[in-house]
């Protein structure tokens, strides 16, 4: 210990009640540390008081979100009642871009029910008659129990790079998949299959979405859905980039449910499973053609298998009378849902990675 | 998991004050780089959990605790400091810079991985 102290004030000196210029520095230290600290608080951010659209359901999703805490930016909703639209938005238009998440699925299993009304490929052709999986477990799953979520296929294949990417991409807001159609090949010959029972499955999803683009010999899974499901619904504002190069200049960042900028998913080869990105205009359109029954492979809707407590269809689960699907991706969420007996849809699209299920749920069930 | 970077930042906060109040073996600094190198650990632990901590779940409040115990780790570190040797003195000069810089460089790339 070294002994530098300061000397002991002699007793002849007058005792003094200043502290000493250490003590002040010190405390002057700590309390700017402090304040530095507090001016850097954390602060969440807050659905937009920027709002535009129907005032009472704008008021109704405030109800609804009350309180909830979670970290909220742009938002907007619609309620489709019959020929009846009414939308609320919260910092955002008709025409703000949001990722769609795994609402993307129910695309992609339009598309295999419009293939098979084409008649290029049947629910039982098997993965191995259009990918290259080999001779491996895989290769027997048919495209049925992929959109049906049964295939036996892990959620996400589960290699040591994918679980790494998972990980570091939880952290880093970036986005997690990155597979080749090569990758996701390999990947399918190197998994094992389990139980053909419910079991939601990403890979299986992007494994059905490459599958039908090499049914329908079209370029990739964007070009796919334009031509098929997008183009004839009019929803000129929606697509599935598979890279980064693919987005749009109305193309914006989504927020984490920490409050981070979140990087999009593109989702290179897994795109069928998610990449989707839209507006709220283009997704009335798609819920408003799946409620009437004029979608391209509106099939897709239709329950065929057990899903839990629910039905499924070809992605489409079916609880009680609502038929729904939801979508979460680094900085988005999403719900889509109807009814076709109470002639009802509910789209909602959120500019922060905080689920939305409860608020469509709640919304297809407001009188 | 989602509260980890907060418990973190919590411990490290802590392990500075020690660093700086304390003369406990294994806690007090012994040198003035173990001290800077704990700061540093304190407020990369701070910019990780500020990033990546839910705080739209939790009262963001709560930031000021971690916050409020490196601000008395620098009041402690300012009041032991003109004590302390530069390096320490029982270990060779060099081990102990190249342990200090490979701990400030595995903390610059924490952050620039996590926060930046």
């Amino acid at each position: 210990m070294t002994t530098n102290r300061r000397p002991s004030p002699r007793r002849t000196e007058r005792p003094t009640r200043r502290p000493p210029r250490r003590a002040v520095v010190a405390a002057v230290a700590a309390l700017a540390v402090f304040a530095a600290g507090a001016l850097v608080i954390p602060r969440p951010p807050q659905l937009s008081a920027e709002t535009s659209g129907d005032d009472r359901l704008v008021a109704e999703v405030r109800r609804l979100l009350d309180g909830e805490g979670a970290v909220r930016d742009r938002l907007s909703v619609a309620v489709i009642d019959g020929a009846e639209v009414r939308t609320a938005h919260f910092g955002a238009t008709d025409d703000t871009e949001y990722e769609i998440g795994s609402v993307t699925k129910t695309v992609t299993g339009s598309l295999l029910a419009d293939a098979i009304d084409r008649g290029e490929v049947t629910g039982s052709t098997p993965l191995g008659d259009l990918l290259d999986v080999g001779g491996s477990a895989a290769a027997s799953i048919t495209l049925d129990e992929l959109a049906t979520q049964s295939s036996g296929l892990p959620r996400l294949p589960l290699s040591a790079g994918m679980i790494v990417s998972a990980i570091v991409a939880n952290f880093r807001a970036s986005d997690p998949y990155r597979s080749t159609l090569a990758d996701l090949e390999s990947d399918a010959r190197a998994s094992a299959v389990g139980e053909k029972q419910f079991l939601y499955s990403n890979f299986g999803f992007a494994l059905l979405g490459q599958a039908l683009v090499a049914a329908a010999g079209a370029d990739d899974y964007e070009a796919l859905a334009a031509q098929r499901v997008f183009e004839p619904l009019g929803m000129r504002d929606s697509y599935a980039p598979s890279s980064r190069d693919g987005l749009r200049d109305t193309a914006v960042e989504g927020l984490t449910a920490t409050g981070r900028t979140a990087a999009a998913w593109t989702m290179g080869a897994d795109s069928p499973a998610g990449s989707t990105r839209s507006t709220l205009a283009d997704m009335v359109r798609y819920a408003r053609a799946q409620l009437d029954g004029t979608a391209p492979g509106v099939a897709a809707t239709e329950p065929r298998a057990d899903a839990g407590e629910s039905r499924i269809g070809f992605a489409w689960l079916t609880s009680d009378d609502v038929t729904w699907h939801n979508g979460q991706t680094g900085g988005y969420a999403s719900w889509v849902g109807f009814d076709r007996d109470a002639d009802r849809a509910v789209v909602v699209v959120n500019g922060s990675s905080v689920s939305v299920d409860d608020l469509g749920l709640a919304l297809m069930e407001a009188n | 998991m989602e509260y980890f970077p907060g418990f973190l930042a919590l411990a490290f906060a802590l392990v500075f004050l020690a660093a700086g109040a304390t003369r406990w073996k294994g806690f007090g600094a012994s040198s003035r780089l173990e001290l800077v190198v704990a700061a540093l650990t304190a407020v990369a632990g701070l910019a990780v959990a500020r990033a990546l901590m839910p705080w739209g779940e939790v009262s963001a409040l709560l930031w000021l605790v971690p916050v409020a115990i490196t601000a008395a780790g620098v009041a402690a570190a300012v009041w032991i400091w003109p004590f302390l040797p530069a390096l320490r003195p029982d270990r060779p000069a060099r081990r102990t810079v190249v342990f200090g810089s490979l701990n400030t460089v595995v903390l610059l790339a924490v952050v620039a991985l996590f926060v930046l």
